[in-house]
């Protein structure tokens, strides 16, 4: 026992005992008890954000690269409320985040006082779990159990919305570890080997073999497993959008990421396949296509640690509820090596360049290798969403584990610049790249304020065309080029970065690339590089929303 | 095929709880009847029930995402009486 403390305080002593050493947040009235206690908490670090939205992207981008769960505090009523995308970014994309919100006073709960916002409610259907906490004697253990909720199973944003009298009110403190992550029901039974024997028996029989793999790989550490399962049945691996860094780029097996922005080769080896091993993914619409059109010759074994994603988006023939890393590593014993040269060779046959004509010579493949050349691959990348997020996807050599982070399933735009913040957190000897088009980098810039004043260094990269390029894109291709409120005015982005203090370089062509980039990444601090594109650049290949992988499109349709 | 299947949830005495599962339920977009939530059974758990007419994919598909639900305890699927009356 340790004495009589307020909610404030055990809210704080709970964190450290778990772990916790950095928190992104914003106060107000209804939290200040617990901002008080934190005064006086100088191992809890507090990273001051200008808006609450960039404090759960900061959370959700720490623990996606620490692999811990990421902290974000708001206080009721907006603060809370604009936690909510950033919430539901982590939902999306299985990240654990615990969300502290500050709520008003028990007596004044479901009145409509100032600031009240039911925020349990409004934040049910995108968190795993959340509580309002009724006494002071519950607050740490419903912190602990939400933490221990976060990281077990598939992870997730988890929130918890404390009164203003509950942080004021006084109980004792017992510290107490977090009890050890559970396995969901289902994937918590012991492996079934009759069902990994037929998974090895799928892969023995197979002529045209393929793996796709998801962010479930990065989030169970399975890299090691899944390249021995790639390797010794020769099976060529596909990495969806949030696999991208689960299986080294330049490895001969590597094909390239599925989908919607995949490569032709990708999906016409999709459409070929006999058996497709899925690990750690949930075969969602941008990744499928139209489902009826999809893989229609492959038996699909679908491996995943919830168990409710197992054949949810396309039928199956083998499904197993497990920890993909357990689950991989039980199926090597009993997979026989083999090879697939003539399937190999089918899909490099499949393979074609890119012939790409952007004005400067800036092409995206001349950037991104700039920057994979300047950086020697020691970085982070976190992208955020629209037109330069495929091109990084399909372009960036991308080597190291978990070495690329962008808001997937939710598409938050404004999720790179304050989730690139807590990428730095997690990683601080490193230089964290985040790369924004002008439209979401110009809802969370307010963060480079941040940044500032807290010390982190983040370098942000802006691919600017003047549009919101990929809705401009389809406005192109599927709504007769009517340009419907996608042009997109930006400030001088150089002169923005002076304001703040930080240096800044546009970019027009090619041969300017390397320099700024250079001198960027090895500056002392966060600094900017715009990069001034083609203004109607499209990304290829495409397949048309709800259309089939089969039918790609590789220029815009007349 | 689709069958009219009575669903039963048994969930932790919770308001919030509750309201989670009912919010797997909603989102599936399914057609409901005879929903009903009782607290005669287990001391400290309610039993939600439910008559849902789906295919059999989508039904286990369902009753994953329930019992994905924190504090759901059990979730079960069992043919029902209504429609071998009808």
């Amino acid at each position: 026992m340790s004495g009589l403390l307020t909610g404030g305080e055990i809210l704080c002593r709970t964190l450290l005992d778990a772990g916790v050493d950095v928190l992104f947040g914003y106060p107000g009235g209804a939290i200040m008890p617990f901002y008080d206690a934190l005064h006086g908490h100088p191992g809890l670090r507090h990273i001051l954000v200008r808006h609450e939205q960039a404090a759960a992207h900061a959370a959700d981008g720490y623990a996606r690269a620490s692999n811990r769960v990421g902290v974000c505090v708001a206080t009721s009523g907006p603060g809370a409320t604009n936690l909510v995308t950033g919430l539901a970014t982590a939902h999306m994309d299985g990240s654990p985040v615990l969300a502290i919100t500050g709520q008003v006073s028990r007596p004044m709960l479901g009145r409509d006082a100032f600031q009240e916002t039911d925020v349990v409610g409004v934040t049910a259907p995108v968190t795993k779990h959340n509580a309002l906490v009724r006494d002071v004697a519950e607050l740490a253990d419903v912190v602990r159990e939400a933490m221990a909720i976060a990281v077990e199973g598939r992870p997730g944003p988890v929130l918890v919305d404390v009164p203003k009298d509950v942080q004021n009110q006084k109980a004792e403190y017992e510290p107490r570890a977090i009890r050890p992550a559970r396995a969901p029901r289902e994937a918590g039974r012991p492996l079934n080997d009759d069902a990994l024997r037929e998974v090895a028996r799928l892969i023995a029989a197979a002529e045209r073999p393929l793996m796709m793999i998801g962010r479930g790989i990065i989030v169970s550490g399975a890299y090691a497993e899944v390249r021995a399962l790639a390797e010794r049945a020769g099976m060529p691996v596909i990495t969806t959008l949030l696999g991208i860094s689960a299986f080294p780029q330049a490895h001969a097996l590597h094909l390239g990421m599925p989908g919607m922005h995949g490569e032709v080769h990708v999906n016409k080896a999709i459409q070929a396949a006999d058996v497709i091993v899925g690990i750690g993914l949930r075969f969602d619409d941008r990744v499928t296509g139209n489902t009826a059109t999809f893989a229609p010759r492959a038996k699909i074994v679908h491996i995943d640690i919830d168990a409710a994603a197992i054949g949810r988006n396309v039928p199956i023939a083998v499904g197993i509820a497990g920890d993909a890393k357990a689950v991989v590593g039980r199926l090597l014993t009993f997979v026989e090596p083999r090879d697939c040269p003539r399937w190999k060779e089918e899909i490099r046959g499949l393979m074609r360049s890119r012939e790409e004509v952007f004005s400067g010579g800036l092409t995206p493949e001349t950037i991104l290798s700039a920057l994979a050349e300047v950086t020697g691959g020691r970085t982070t990348i976190v992208s955020d969403v629209g037109q330069h997020q495929m091109w990084v996807a399909q372009r960036y050599p991308f080597q190291r584990p978990n070495s690329h982070i962008t808001s997937g399933g939710l598409g938050a735009m404004g999720f790179a610049v304050p989730a690139a913040m807590g990428v730095h957190l997690a990683r601080p000897d490193e230089p964290v790249w985040a790369i924004s088009g002008d439209g979401g980098f110009q809802m969370n810039m307010a963060e480079i304020a941040t940044m500032i004043q807290e010390g982190l260094v983040v370098k942000l990269a802006i691919f600017n065309n003047g549009y919101l390029g990929m809705v401009r894109q389809w406005q192109q291709f599927f709504h007769g080029g009517r340009y419907a409120s996608t042009p997109i005015w930006s400030p001088d982005y150089v002169k923005l970065a002076a304001a703040y203090g930080i240096p800044g370089w546009r970019i027009k062509s090619a041969g300017e690339i390397e320099d700024a980039l250079r001198r960027a990444n090895q500056s002392a601090g966060p600094a900017l590089v715009e990069l001034v594109i083609e203004q109607e650049a499209n990304v290829f290949p495409m397949i048309v929303p709800g259309g089939s992988l089969s039918e790609p499109l590789e220029a815009a349709p007349v | 095929m689709k069958q009219a299947r009575t669903v039963t949830v048994r969930l932790e005495e919770e308001l919030l709880t509750l309201g989670r599962a009912c919010g797997v339920l909603r989102r599936h977009n399914m057609p409901i009847r005879d929903f009903a939530v009782v607290s005669n059974g287990q001391p400290g758990t309610w039993k939600l029930s439910c008559v849902i007419e789906a295919e059999d994919a989508a039904l286990q598909g369902l009753v994953l995402q329930i019992n994905n639900v924190i504090g759901v305890r059990e979730t079960t699927v069992t043919p029902s009486f209504l429609s071998e009356v009808s």
